[in-house]
C-alpha cells in the first residue's frame, strides 16, 4: 500500500530543506512553499481520514522498515483511533501556524524550515510503533522548538526556550530510561510497541516504569507540579509558535501517556491512577484560578492550557472508554481553540500595542471582527454549549465520575473558568472605549483574520456534529478497560 | 594474515620519509608539501583498515605473540586514523605559519602509528612501547608552541602525570610477571583462567595498578586533574589528536587488559567501575558548567565522556562493551569536531572564551553548525550519534541490573545540556561584543575536516548499525 505516513514525513523534510534554500533567493516564495507543503501534509491526513476503517482496533496504515536489527530499533509506523485524531490535528495547525507566519520577516527561511521540522517530529511521534523512533522524533519536535523560541520570542526569549529546554529534555531523558528498562526487561528484546503491549511486566518494574515515562510526559501536559516552564515558554514564543507549542506540544505527552502507559503498563496505571487523578484535578483546578488573576492576555491564554490539559489527564486517568475518548477528543478540540486564541492575542497584540487585559478596552468598536472571534473563541474555551470543548469535557467528566465519584468537583472548574473568561470579555469587548490615548488601535486586516475563521470551522463543526471524530476515537478507547481487566 | 599489518606498514613509511621530504623541500613549499603526504598517508592507511571490515575475524597473533590481529584491534585502529586525519587537515590551515611544520606532521603520524600498535598489542612490552611512543611524541606536540608559556606548563603537566603513569604501568608490568611468568596478555589470561596462581593479592595489586595507570591516560577521576589545562594550553588541533585519539588509546588498552586479564581472575571488579563511572561523569559536568575558556569546558565535558564510557567496564556483559567501543568512536569523532571548531575560531577570528563566541554564527557559519551538532551529539540528543552509543550503555547498564548507575548516566546527560547550550545559544543568538564585525571566510582544510566529521556523526547516529554491527563482532570476538 501507499505509505501515506511515510510521504507526510518526507514532505516536510524536503520542504523544510527547500525552504530554508530558497528564502536566500526569494523570502516570499519559500513562504508559499511553507504553506503549500504544509497544506500538502494536511490532505494526506484527510486522506488518512477517509481510508480509515473505524471498525477495526488493530493499527493501520503500518508501514516497517528494518533498521537496527541488532538493537530492537526498526522504523514502524502506524495508526490506530488515538492516533488519527492528533495526526490530522497536528498538520491542520501546522498549516494554519504557518500560514498565520506570513509577516515574519526576520531569518524566514531560518523560521519556516525549523516550523516543517517540527512537523515532522510531532507527526512522527504520533505515529511511531517503536520506541526509539518515539524519542527519536519526541527530540525532533523539541530542537526545532528551542530554536523558535529563542531566536523569534519576545524580550525574555532567552530565558524562556533554556527553560523550557531544560525541563523538557530532563523529562525526555527519564522517560527514555523507561522505554531502555523496558527493553531490557522483554525477551527478546525490542523496542516495538505492539510487542511490548503483549509482554507481561512484574508489578514492581511496572511501577518503576510507569513513574519514570509518566515524568516525562508529565512535564509536557504539563501537571502542576511541573509546569513552570509554560507560562514562560508560552508568553515569550511568538503567537503562531505559542499555537503550535500548546495546541500540539503539549498533546505529545497526552497522547504518550495513552500510548505507553496504558498499552504498556496497563496494570502499575491502574493502580497509580487514584494520583494521577488526583494530580490531574489539581491541575485543572490550579490553571483556572492562577489564570484568573492574570492580566497579560497571552499568559491568560496560556494558563487555561494547564486547565484543559488537567482535563486530558483527568480522562486519560479515569481508564474508562469514556474517559480516554473524551481526553483524545479534548487534546483535538483544545488544539484548536487555544490556537485560535493565541493567535488572537498576537493580533491583539499588534494592533492595540498591548495585551494588557486592563488596557485593552472597547474593542468591540474599534476591531470588530477580532472582538467576534474573541468571543467564539472565549466561549469554546470555557466549554459552552454547541461548541467543540463541550462535548469532550462532558465526556471527561461522564467517565471521570463513574471511575470516581469524587471527581465531580471538576464540575465547578468551568464555572470558574467561564467567570474569568467573560470577565475578561467584559473588560476588552464590552467596556466602553475610553481607552488612554498612548493606546491606539490599527484597523484590522481580512487577510490576516483568514487563518483564525477557518480554526472556527472545527470549533463549530465538532460543537454540533462531534461523531465524525468521536466514531473514530470509540472503538480504540474502548480497547483500554478490556486491557486493565475491566468491563 | 600478514596483509593484515599493511596499513601499520604504510603508517611506518610514511613516518620515515615525512622528515626526509621535509628536509628536500624548500622553505616555501615546506609546510604544504608535508602536510599533504602526512594526509595522504593516513587517509591510504585508513583506507585500508576500513577495507579490513568484516575481512578480518577470530583472534590471530603475529610477531611471536607480540601483536593480535582481531575485529577490535582494526575498529580501534579505524578510530586513530579517522581523528588523525582529521587532525592534520585541520593542522594544514593551523600550523600554516609555524617554521617546525616538518617535526609537526612527523610526529603527528608517530604518535597515531603509537596509538594504533597498543590497539594491536597482545603482549605488555607491546603495549609498554607502543604507549610510550604514542606519549613522546605527544609531549612535543603539546608544547610546539615552544615561545607559549601556557603551551609549555601544558606539556610539562603532561608529561609528569603520563611519565607516573608509564612507571606505574611498569610496576605492575612486572608484578604480573612475577606472579605469572609471562607478559603476553592472553598467556597471563590463561594462567589466570587455569587458576594455578595462588598469589592472589599480588594480582590484585597489579590491577590496581593498571587501573592507576591507564586511568591517567583515560583521564578518569581521580586521576583527571591534567586534562584542562592539557587541553587548553596545548595547540588546539594537537587537543583534539589527545581528546580523540591519545585517551582513546588508553580505553583500547584498558579494554584489552581488564577483558582478557582481569575477568579471567574471577573476581567482581564492576563495583570499582561503577563508582569511577559515577564519579567521572558527574564532576566533569559540574566542573565543566563553570568554565568560561571554550577549550577547558571541552575537556572537562571529555572527562564526563569518558565516564559513560566507562559503564560499558561497569556492566562486563556484551551490550556494555559494544556500547564502550561505539562510544569510543563516536566521542572521538565528536570531539575532534568540537576541539577543530575550537581551533578554527582561535585561528580565524582568535575567540577562545564565551564572550568571544557571541554572534560566531554570522561570522563563521559552517563552524558553528558543526559545533552545535556536535555539542547535540555529546549531549546525547538524536539523531546524532552521541545518541546512539549512549542508548546502548545505559540499556546494558538496566540490563546488568545497574538501574541506578544508568539513572545518574542519563540525567548527567541531561545535566550536560546546560552548558552545551550556553554557547550554542551564544553563538546563534548573542550579539557580537566587537563593534566592526569584519567579513571572514573560513578556510577550506578547516571546512572539509569539519562537514566530514559532521556528516558522519550525522551517518552514525540516525544508521548506527554501521558502528553497532562492527563493534558488537569485535566485542564478541573478545570472548567475554
Amino acid at each position: 500500500m501507499f505509505p501515506v505516513l511515510s510521504t507526510i514525513i518526507l514532505t516536510s523534510i524536503v520542504g523544510a530543506i527547500l525552504v530554508y534554500l530558497i528564502a536566500r533567493y526569494d523570502e516570499k516564495a519559500s513562504k508559499v512553499l511553507a504553506i503549500t507543503v504544509t497544506t500538502i501534509t494536511f490532505l494526506l491526513s484527510l486522506y488518512l481520514y477517509l481510508n480509515f476503517q473505524p471498525g477495526n482496533t488493530s493499527f493501520q496504515f503500518v508501514e516497517e522498515i528494518n533498521w537496527v536489527k541488532a538493537f530492537g530499533m526498526t522504523y514502524t509506523l502506524g495508526l490506530d483511533g488515538i492516533s488519527l485524531p492528533l495526526v490530522m490535528i497536528a498538520t491542520f495547525l501546522t498549516t494554519i501556524s504557518a500560514a498565520s507566519s506570513w509577516n515574519t520577516s526576520y531569518k524566514t527561511g531560518k523560521y519556516f524550515s525549523f516550523l516543517l521540522i517540527f512537523e515532522v517530529g510531532i507527526v512522527g511521534v504520533f505515529s511511531s510503533l517503536n520506541l526509539i523512533l518515539f524519542y527519536f522524533f519526541w527530540e525532533l519536535a523539541l530542537i526545532p522548538m528551542f530554536f523558535l523560541i529563542i531566536e523569534w520570542g519576545g524580550p525574555r526569549r532567552t530565558y524562556a526556550a533554556i527553560k523550557f529546554l531544560i525541563y523538557t529534555h530532563v523529562g525526555a531523558v527519564t522517560m527514555l530510561l523507561g522505554f531502555m528498562a523496558l527493553y531490557a526487561a522483554v525477551t527478546p528484546h525490542t523496542f516495538n510497541i505492539i510487542e511490548l503491549a503483549n509482554a507481561n511486566f512484574p508489578m514492581q518494574f511496572q511501577l518503576m516504569v510507569a513513574t519514570a515515562v509518566f515524568f516525562g510526559f508529565a512535564v509536557k501536559i504539563p501537571v502542576v507540579p511541573l509546569h513552570t516552564w509554560l507560562p514562560d515558554a508560552h508568553v515569550e514564543a511568538p503567537a503562531p509558535i505559542s499555537l503550535i507549542l500548546a495546541g500540539l506540544l503539549l498533546k505529545m505527552g497526552g497522547y504518550g501517556f495513552i500510548r505507553v502507559n496504558y498499552f504498556i503498563l496497563p496494570e502499575a496505571t491502574k493502580l497509580l491512577s487514584p494520583i494521577f487523578v488526583a494530580l490531574a484535578i489539581f491541575s485543572i483546578f490550579y490553571g483556572a484560578i492562577v489564570a484568573m488573576i492574570q492580566q497579560d492576555l497571552k499568559r491568560m491564554i496560556a494558563l487555561t492550557s494547564i486547565n484543559h490539559m488537567g482535563f486530558v489527564l483527568l480522562g486519560a486517568a479515569a481508564g474508562n472508554a469514556d474517559g480516554i475518548a473524551g481526553a483524545v477528543f479534548q487534546m483535538f478540540n483544545h488544539g484548536v481553540v487555544v490556537g485560535l486564541l493565541f493567535l488572537l492575542s498576537g493580533i491583539i497584540h499588534e494592533h492595540a500595542g498591548t495585551r494588557t487585559i486592563n488596557e485593552l478596552k472597547g474593542l468591540g468598536v474599534k476591531m470588530p471582527m477580532t472582538a467576534t472571534l474573541l468571543m467564539i473563541g472565549s466561549f469554546a474555551s470555557f466549554g459552552f454549549p454547541f461548541l467543540n470543548s463541550f462535548i469532550s469535557e462532558f465526556t471527561v467528566l461522564v467517565g471521570a465520575i463513574s471511575a470516581y465519584s469524587l471527581a465531580v468537583i471538576t464540575v465547578l472548574a468551568p464555572a470558574i473558568t467561564a467567570g474569568y473568561f467573560l470577565w475578561m470579555l467584559n473588560r476588552v469587548v464590552f467596556s466602553p472605549s475610553e481607552a488612554k490615548p498612548e493606546v491606539t488601535v490599527h484597523k484590522e486586516n481580512f487577510a490576516e483574520l483568514l487563518p483564525l475563521m477557518v480554526l472556527v470551522i472545527p470549533i463549530v463543526l465538532f460543537g454540533t456534529y462531534p461523531s465524525p471524530i468521536l466514531n473514530v476515537i470509540y472503538p480504540t478507547a474502548r480497547q483500554i478497560p478490556r486491557l486493565l481487566g475491566g468491563g | 594474515m600478514e596483509y593484515a599489518t599493511f596499513p601499520i606498514k604504510v603508517m611506518i613509511v610514511f613516518v620515515l620519509s615525512t622528515p626526509m621530504l621535509s628536509y628536500l623541500t624548500e622553505r616555501r613549499f615546506k609546510g604544504k608539501v608535508v602536510a599533504c603526504w602526512c594526509i595522504v598517508g593516513l587517509i591510504i592507511s585508513l583506507l585500508a583498515f576500513v577495507r579490513l571490515i568484516g575481512v578480518i575475524t577470530g583472534t590471530t597473533f603475529i610477531y611471536s605473540g607480540l601483536l593480535v590481529i582481531d575485529p577490535f584491534s582494526i575498529f580501534f585502529s579505524i578510530v586513530f586514523t579517522l581523528v588523525a586525519t582529521f587532525v592534520a587537515l585541520a593542522s594544514y590551515e593551523y600550523m600554516h605559519e609555524d617554521p617546525n611544520q616538518g617535526e609537526y606532521y612527523t610526529l603527528l603520524l608517530l604518535a597515531t602509528l603509537g596509538m594504533v600498535l597498543v590497539a594491536f598489542s597482545a603482549d605488555f612490552l607491546a603495549l609498554f612501547v607502543a604507549l610510550e611512543l604514542m606519549s613522546i611524541s605527544t609531549y612535543i606536540l603539546i608544547c610546539f608552541r615552544k615561545k607559549d608559556p601556557r603551551s609549555n606548563e601544558a606539556a610539562i603537566k603532561y608529561f609528569i602525570i603520563s611519565a607516573l603513569g608509564s612507571v606505574i604501568i611498569l610496576y605492575a608490568i612486572s608484578l604480573t610477571f612475577g606472579v605469572v611468568g609471562s607478559t603476553n596478555i592472553y598467556a597471563i589470561a590463561e594462567g589466570f583462567r587455569a587458576g594455578k596462581y595462588s598469589s592472589q593479592p599480588l594480582a590484585f595489586l597489579s590491577v590496581v595498578l593498571f587501573t592507576a595507570g591507564v586511568g591517567l591516560e583515560m583521564a578518569i577521576v581521580p586521576f583527571h586533574m591534567w586534562i584542562p589545562d592539557a587541553y587548553d594550553g596545548a595547540p588546539t588541533t594537537v587537543s583534539a589528536l589527545l581528546a580523540g585519539g591519545s585517551k582513546k588509546a588508553g580505553f583500547a588498552a584498558a579494554l584489552r587488559i581488564f577483558l582478557i586479564a582481569v575477568i579471567a581472575l574471577h573476581s567482581n571488579w564492576s563495583a570499582i567501575f561503577t563508582v569511577l563511572a559515577v564519579f567521572t561523569m558527574t564532576l566533569g559536568n559540574v566542573a565543566a558548567l563553570a568554565q568560561t575558556r571554550i577549550t577547558r569546558m571541552l575537556a572537562y565535558s571529555s572527562i564526563t565522556q569518558a565516564g559513560y564510557i566507562l559503564i560499558g567496564l561497569a556492566t562486563v556483559n556484551l551490550d556494555g562493551v559494544t556500547g564502550y567501543m561505539m562510544h569510543v568512536l563516536n566521542h572521538a569523532l565528536m570531539s575532534s569536531t568540537t576541539f577543530i571548531a575550537a581551533a578554527t575560531a582561535s585561528h580565524v577570528i582568535s575567540a577562545y572564551t564565551l564572550d568571544d563566541y557571541a554572534g560566531l554564527a554570522k561570522r563563521l557559519p559552517v563552524t558553528a553548525f558543526a559545533f552545535t551538532v556536535a555539542m547535540f551529539s555529546l549531549a546525547g540528543i538524536p539523531p546524532f550519534c552521541g545518541f546512539s552509543s549512549k542508548l546502548v550503555l545505559f540499556t546494558a547498564a538496566l540490563d546488568a541490573k545497574l538501574g541506578w548507575l544508568a539513572l545518574i548516566g542519563v540525567l548527567n546527560s541531561a545535566f550536560s545540556l546546560g552548558y552545551y547550550i550556553r554557547v550554542i545559544k551564544c553563538m546563534y543568538i548573542d550579539l557580537p561584543k566587537v563593534k566592526v564585525v569584519q567579513k571572514v571566510s573560513e578556510p577550506l582544510p578547516f571546512k572539509i575536516a569539519l562537514i566530514m566529521a559532521t556528516f558522519l556523526i550525522f551517518l552514525l547516529g540516525i544508521y548506527p548499525a554501521i558502528s553497532l554491527d562492527f563493534a558488537r563482532a569485535a566485542a564478541s570476538n573478545l570472548k567475554i
